[in-house]
């Protein structure tokens, strides 16, 4: 139906065709998390050393199992190599050594004396994706530039050790909030009630308001609830007779209140009267 | 690995990188004195003789041998690198290296 030529459809399409059959995958979304991240190409810049780099495996850039899209690395400059096409600087930042390649564009002649002060043995930072070229890794930088104050390398150690923490800290969040999303934005811990199984407990006190999942109703007191439930649960064609109910309910809610709550429900429209009008059934099959 | 005074020495026969102040240079130039990011002076050990004058920030990459470090490469920074250069923050860096379990910093 959703097909990538959007010129049969007229206006109101915008006339897309990748972009908008993209979006409008939406109702294809498969549950897995994995499939919407490819979909969804995850976008992030995380710091890391060169040894959890060297140690991925073929999935791509991960740090405790979530997808990084680009790192940035701190590290020491032990060689320098320059070809008309790219300069490969072999960094070295104390986990691993890691050849990190910058492409030169050809109109950038006069750019090159800015980047003759990435020497041997300086420090610098280089930002970038991997890239696996005949079978050595390597990161594809798209900017490298030399650290001048020497808080940065304090600051890098500190942020792949935060970063470390923080994603794990995302990761089992999501779990055990029972979201399988991939994890771009910063969370907050869940505020809902997570997967309900309070099936119709009736052991709440008296609290008003009550609003759940499982078997109980949303909006109705406890009182009207526990009724509720008594009738709901009932087997019977003929429903269950007031005086069930109240048998049922003997010692937790008074007759009246029963009475009452029988009334409001049926107003309410949660059950109707069956052989008389004092038999109720509910109306929630 | 980054190491501290403190950590040199339990490191021993290990590769390790210290940074710190030089403090005394031997007149053979084969010995460095060197004030670690936690204020301990351990002693460096170069394999050949010093060709410059050093002075301010160095690091040091080498083999750990207790108090001492065989030096096999140094790393000097220019003054402006290290003029506001947070000491005491970069050696809280290196303790939280060994301390928090399952860092990428840590080799085993």
């Amino acid at each position: 139906m959703w097909n990538s030529n959007g010129d049969g459809y007229g206006g109101g399409f915008g006339g897309q065709s990748e972009g908008g059959f993209m979006t409008g995958d939406s109702q294809f979304d498969s549950p897995a998390s994995k499939e919407q991240a490819r979909g969804r190409k995850v976008q992030n810049l995380v710091p890391m050393t060169l040894r959890s780099i060297q140690e991925c495996g073929d999935e791509g850039l991960q740090v405790t199992g979530t997808e990084v899209h680009m790192a940035v690395v701190v590290g020491l400059i032990r060689a320098v190599d320059v070809t008309s096409t790219k300069v490969t600087y072999t960094l070295d930042d104390t986990t691993a050594v890691m050849d990190v390649v910058q492409w030169i564009e050809s109109d950038n002649g006069p750019e090159d004396g800015g980047r003759s002060n990435l020497m041997e043995m300086t420090y610098c930072r280089a930002a970038g994706t991997m890239r696996t070229h005949q079978g050595k890794r390597h990161l594809m930088a798209f900017q490298i530039t030399p650290v001048t104050d020497l808080n940065v390398v304090t600051n890098h150690v500190l942020s792949v050790i935060h970063a470390g923490l923080k994603l794990q800290q995302i990761q089992t969040l999501q779990q055990s909030s029972g979201i399988g999303g991939p994890a771009t934005s910063s969370t907050m811990p869940n505020s809902l009630v997570g997967a309900g199984g309070l099936g119709g407990s009736m052991g709440l006190g008296g609290g008003s308001g009550y609003s759940g999942g499982g078997g109980g109703m949303q909006g109705l007191s406890s009182q009207q609830n526990m009724v509720y439930q008594v009738i709901h649960q009932c087997p019977d064609e003929a429903g269950v007779s007031r005086n069930a109910i109240h048998g049922n309910l003997t010692g937790k809610i008074s007759q009246k209140q029963i009475d009452e709550v029988l009334d409001f429900l049926s107003s309410e429209g949660h059950i109707y009267t069956t052989i008389d009008d004092d038999h109720f059934k509910s109306t929630d099959g | 690995m980054r190491v501290n005074g403190a950590l040199l020495s339990q490191h021993s026969g290990r590769p390790v990188v210290i940074l710190g102040t030089v403090q005394q240079v031997d007149p053979s130039g084969m010995m460095v004195s060197l004030k670690a990011s936690d204020d301990q002076v351990i002693q460096v050990k170069l394999q050949q003789p010093l060709q410059e004058n050093l002075e301010g920030v160095m690091e040091v990459h080498g083999m750990s041998q207790g108090r001492q470090v065989l030096c096999q490469s140094y790393v000097t920074f220019p003054q402006e690198s290290y003029a506001n250069f947070d000491m005491g923050s970069y050696d809280e860096a290196v303790k939280l290296i060994h301390s928090v379990s399952g860092n990428p910093w840590k080799s085993d």
